[in-house]
């Protein structure tokens, strides 16, 4: 499966993902309290170079990221008309900062990382009594597992109602799918308890 | 609460069957121009078919995935990125958007006695009349899958952007209809399930 996470031996690779999770933090409450265009030109200058620097900025990052960037450009093209160009490019250049900001954190932190970030921060959730974080992790686990066995599931039942000439009927592929999961679901369940 | 197995794998069944919805292309739709993908179906259905509390839970799983950055959005994106952006309110949105549908579409869907069926393997009794499910069903999908998903992604969608609340609005409107359509789905489905799911 595709992930944004672009291996590297940069120093933003080696920090710790809680170290990169705490800059994240940080850098969106300045970015958040800079309201002149030459401190947003400023800290979009500076991310912009950490992405090139690091090489985290990729063609394949950059075609994962362009139709939010288009997005956010035609926001600001939208905001411009009604509150001038002043605002509307302060604004445009903070949000760009801000999802460039966001994708040079995971492009160069590894999902196992992260997962392991996750796992010690929801670790004092435990005294809440009815959180257990084991039970998160199995979830986490089984979810993964099984959206490559889900989307199969989709393509033989796409395939099996395409030979019916029900391909395109949503309810004709979506009825299938879900008893099947349910079904699914109960025998995942019987495994994990007679283990 | 003890939490038993069979509802950790619905949940995260659900959660997977949300990634797969996102991802798969969708089913063209001649009438709309805009892109409809099968996201907010799969939330919809979480609220009416596990009911509000796990299918809340299956929601948050799935926002969580892609929050560290697994590419389950549509269109594959992922990560915090997209939280940042506009549309993160609407993500957002979706968790307690599944909560509001189950809370109210999950009796409504008779799902409640079919997963109990299913789990002990007695077959059960179809409720009352089909189209008064079927359209409990499908107001619960309108409140929680569209209604609180958008209580929450216009103003975040405001606030990011700093754009008019009624001007933001418009900008959104014309992903209404598909998702009316989906609900009309979802409220379908869940009653077509609870009736095929008697093991």
């Amino acid at each position: 499966m595709l992930t944004v996470y672009r291996p590297g031996i940069s120093w933003l690779h080696r920090l710790s993902a809680a170290q990169k999770f705490i800059g994240l933090i940080l850098g969106t409450a300045i970015l958040l309290s800079i309201d002149g265009l030459f401190g947003q030109v400023l800290a979009f200058g500076i991310v912009a170079l950490i992405s090139l620097q690091t090489r985290v900025m990729t063609r394949s990052t950059w075609f994962q990221l362009r139709g939010l960037v288009l997005l956010v450009l035609a926001l600001g093209l939208y905001r411009a008309w009604l509150q001038g160009w002043d605002l509307a490019i302060v604004a445009t250049l903070r949000m760009l900062t801000l999802i460039l900001l966001a994708l040079i954190i995971a492009a160069s932190t590894p999902i196992a990382q992260t997962m392991n970030l996750i796992e010690v921060i929801i670790k004092p959730l435990d005294k809440i009594p009815w959180v257990d974080s084991e039970k998160i992790a199995l979830t986490v686990g089984v979810t993964l597992r099984m959206i490559p066995e889900l989307t199969l599931q989709w393509q033989q039942i796409k395939e099996a109602q395409m030979a019916r000439g029900l391909d395109r009927n949503l309810l004709a592929c979506m009825v299938p799918m879900l008893v099947r999961t349910l079904k699914r679901a109960q025998d995942l369940a019987d495994a994990i308890d007679s283990r | 609460m003890q939490s038993r197995s069979i509802d950790l794998v619905l949940i995260a069944l659900f959660a997977a069957l949300i990634v797969v919805l996102a991802l798969v292309p969708p089913i063209p739709v001649p009438v709309m121009a805009v892109p409809v993908t099968l996201q907010t179906l799969g939330v919809m259905l979480a609220g009416l078919i596990l009911g509000p509390r796990r299918g809340a839970l299956a929601v948050l799983l799935y926002v969580s995935l892609a929050l560290i950055g697994l590419p389950v959005l549509p269109g594959g994106r992922a990560g915090l990125a997209v939280l940042m952006g506009p549309t993160g309110g609407f993500l957002l949105g979706m968790i307690p958007g599944a909560a509001v549908t189950g809370w109210l579409g999950y009796r409504a869907s008779s799902m409640g006695k079919s997963l109990k069926a299913l789990a002990s393997n007695v077959s059960s009794s179809g409720g009352s009349s089909q189209g008064r499910q079927i359209f409990k069903a499908w107001l619960a999908s309108v409140s929680g899958g569209i209604l609180v998903v958008y209580a929450f992604g216009l103003p975040w969608m405001t606030w990011v952007t700093g754009l008019d609340p009624v001007k933001a609005a418009l900008a959104v409107l014309v992903f209404i209809p598909g998702d009316i359509v989906k609900a009309v789905v979802a409220a379908v489905l869940a009653q077509r399930v609870a009736q095929s799911i008697r093991v």
